[in-house]
């Protein structure tokens, strides 16, 4: 198809009156054209955690609140119980997870990818934006995208410090780091939804049911 | 895909004739109204936004070529395969293709709207595969071997007992036992169904919200997760896209979503926002092994050089059909092909010809309710005017039209003749029409009067009437 390559080439530059030598600088006709200037961007008035936790819950999340990463195995074991959803657990291989201690009656296992027929995984978050209350995963061997997605119930974990207030934060914040983008990047806001039929919100389409949250810190 | 829209008047009025529709339709359009209302008023700027969205657009078109080249450099740099395809024909072979090279038995497909316009799934099943859309509503419409008559909620026009109905005949071998049920049964069926087709899929197909120069990535937006599992699942992962998906980068992806969201389903982002790039890393215990993006023309490069360029904005949100009180009336299957509504009367004319689709351009009140709620404020009323006036030149509409429209346009560039013209015939009109105050019977207004009364003018003409008051007050 390299013929057809050259000809949409071609016919886009003859649409806009170019030729292939023609020298343009896109970046500052850019800057020009509206990138000086701050966007438009939602506000709030309260604090970043509030504005956090109040666009997660409109998302459906539920959230609970830890104050160091030991507390992580606890306060998900409270919310398997709370919640009835038995004792077995599929954990990304993440250091943060590595050291926990899980009650002896209950199966933890490390997995790269998520079994199907379990119902419960848990991974990190990389960052979550208050603005919209998302959480963002980075896709590889220590979140594996399946956890997220296979899973009927996701329990995440974010060590407060990784909330920013804005998605073009993340994009500042993880632009720096080696390997971005992963293959994919997942910015997940609440449970898996549908209104497909008849216009009625119904969660749990393909994805989890429920988002649980631990935030650390 | 083909085109019925040369049908679009019997497709209307089939439609206005059928109360399944009507019920879905009124649904439908007061929750998309509403939730976009309400997503708006919590964020004042959002004016502000679509002028931003406006420029955005305006300078990737305008740059269009350098960032085709600057995103296909970094696809490949991420490990990935650009195709190109001038139509649909070769959008359809270089996808079947890829799929037999996989040795496919399995496609499963995230909604794609142009994979829609180009018919992949005939293809793919035409090449002896199994084509699976998880998206529930296209699974919907699947089933019920129907185009989507929505962009945004393809399944829109059918009730829950149409639905229950499918299911039954398609999951349960047309079991009576199975009545109308409730959404979570439903929902909950097809997630079953569905799961098992995701995990032994050889090949997932997803369309791009966007295309980001920046990193070669694609953006893909969805409430059920199931474009994630779509391109996470199976060895291979092809995205087919317009070549106007592109924008410059990620904080411009990042200003459209926040207008996509709102506009679509009055959401601040919709539950699943993910950006892919390239195929399965060394290390990585998931997604494909392959990564193909297929970059679609089919008549974007000619819009891109004619006065239709500003429809290559486009970033298929639904807002406009959902506000049009034409789509709100007929559905999404009148229009005849893929695109419905507004956006659709104006894309099937410029994709399928005019010749074929004469009746869309002239099924609009002009009310401009499009227009004003277009998150990247596409003069849709402008650009079907335009349509209209392209129709006439080329000598499509009826010959009565096209002189009643010159005669009209010879008294409109003579104000002072059509002034006393007009003020003559409503002066006759009104004291035709004094008895009774309206006419049963009019000759030339037919169309008016079969189903209605017109009310007889007054006797004055507007003009008249506000000299008069003017002269009143003056006094
Ligand atoms: S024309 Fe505007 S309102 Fe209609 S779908 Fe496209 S972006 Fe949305």
């Amino acid at each position: 198809m390299n013929h057809a390559r050259e000809e949409i080439l071609r016919r886009v530059r003859r649409a806009l009156k170019r030729d292939a030598d023609s020298v343009v600088d896109p970046d500052t006709a850019r800057d020009t054209a509206y990138a000086s200037e701050r966007a438009p961007r939602p506000t709030w008035d309260e604090k970043r955690l509030q504005r956090f936790t109040e666009r997660f819950e409109a998302a459906a999340g539920t959230w609970c609140r830890v104050s160091g990463p030991g507390d992580i195995s606890g306060a998900a074991v409270d919310f398997l119980h709370g919640a009835g959803l038995g004792q077995k657990l599929q954990l990304a291989a993440h250091p943060m997870l590595d050291t926990l201690r899980w009650p002896d009656q209950f199966k933890v296992a490390c997995v790269q990818r998520a079994d199907p027929g379990l119902s419960v995984g848990l991974s990190i978050a990389e960052a979550a934006i208050a603005e919209t209350g998302t959480l963002v995963f980075w896709s590889g061997p220590r979140a594996p995208a399946t956890l997220a997605f296979l899973s009927e119930v996701h329990i995440a974990v974010l060590p407060l410090e990784w909330l920013v207030d804005h998605m073009e934060d993340v994009w500042t914040l993880l632009r720096k780091r080696d390997g971005f983008p992963p293959r994919a990047l997942n910015l997940v806001t609440g449970p898996s939804r549908t209104a497909d039929v008849e216009q009625t919100m119904q969660l749990g389409a393909h994805g989890p049911r429920r988002l649980h949250l631990i935030l650390v810190g | 895909m083909r085109s019925d829209a040369h049908e679009f008047k019997t497709r209307a009025r089939d439609a206005l004739r059928d109360p399944q529709l009507r019920e879905a339709l009124g649904r439908a359009r007061d929750g998309f109204v509403g939730k976009r209302q309400k997503s708006i008023d919590r964020f004042p700027d959002f004016d502000a936004l679509r002028e931003r969205g406006r420029r955005i657009k305006n300078h990737t078109l305008a740059h269009l070529d350098v960032y085709l080249e600057r995103f296909e450099r970094q696809v490949v740099a991420a490990g990935g395969t650009v195709h190109w395809a001038l139509d649909e024909d070769q959008a359809r072979q270089t996808v079947v293709s890829i799929c037999r090279q996989a040795g496919a038995c399995r496609v499963t497909k995230a909604k794609t709207m142009v994979g829609e316009e180009v018919g992949i799934n005939a293809a793919i099943e035409a090449a002896g595969m199994e084509a699976i859309e998880t998206d529930l509503g296209e699974y919907i419409i699947q089933l019920a071997k129907e185009p989507p008559s929505h962009i945004i909620a393809p399944a829109v026009h059918k009730t829950r007992q149409q639905i229950s109905d499918l299911f039954r005949d398609h999951h349960h071998g047309g079991d009576a036992a199975r009545a109308l049920r409730e959404v979570p049964e439903l929902v909950d069926e097809a997630r079953a169904v569905l799961r098992q087709k995701f995990l032994s899929a050889d090949v997932g197909i997803t369309g791009a919200n966007f295309l980001v120069a920046e990193t070669g990535s694609i953006v893909l937006v969805t409430n059920e997760g199931n474009a994630d599992l779509t391109h996470t699942l199976p060895r291979v992962h092809i995205a087919i896209a317009g070549i106007e998906k592109l924008v410059p980068d990620l904080d411009d992806a990042t200003d459209l979503l926040r207008l996509l969201g709102r506009s679509a389903t009055g959401q601040d982002l919709s539950a699943y926002t993910t950006l892919v790039t390239g195929p399965r890393r060394s290390d990585d215990p998931d997604g494909p092994e392959q990564f193909h993006v297929v970059l679609l023309d089919n008549g974007r490069s000619r819009m891109l050089g004619n006065r239709f360029r500003d429809m290559l904005r486009c970033i298929r949100c639904g807002a406009c059909m959902n506000h049009c009180p034409v789509y709100a009336a007929v559905g999404g299957h009148a229009y005849g092909w893929v695109y419905p509504g507004p956006m659709g009367s104006v894309l099937t004319p410029l994709f399928v010809g005019l010749e074929r689709t004469r009746d869309l351009p002239n099924a609009c009140t002009l009310n401009g309710r499009c227009l004003s709620v277009c998150p990247v404020k596409i003069p849709l009323p402008d650009l079907l005017r335009e349509l209209r006036g392209e129709q006439n030149a080329q000598r499509l509409t009826p010959a009565t039209t096209r002189y009643g429209l010159r005669l009209w346009g010879m008294f409109a560039r003579r104000p002072r003749l059509y002034h006393g013209v007009a003020r003559a015939l409503v002066g006759l009109l009104g004291l035709l029409g004094r008895r009774r105050g309206r006419f049963r019977r009019l000759p030339l207004a037919g169309a008016w009067t079969s189903v209605r009364d017109l009310p007889a003018p007054q006797g004055q003409t507007f003009q008249s009437a506000w000299r008069a008051y003017q002269r009143r007050n003056e006094r």
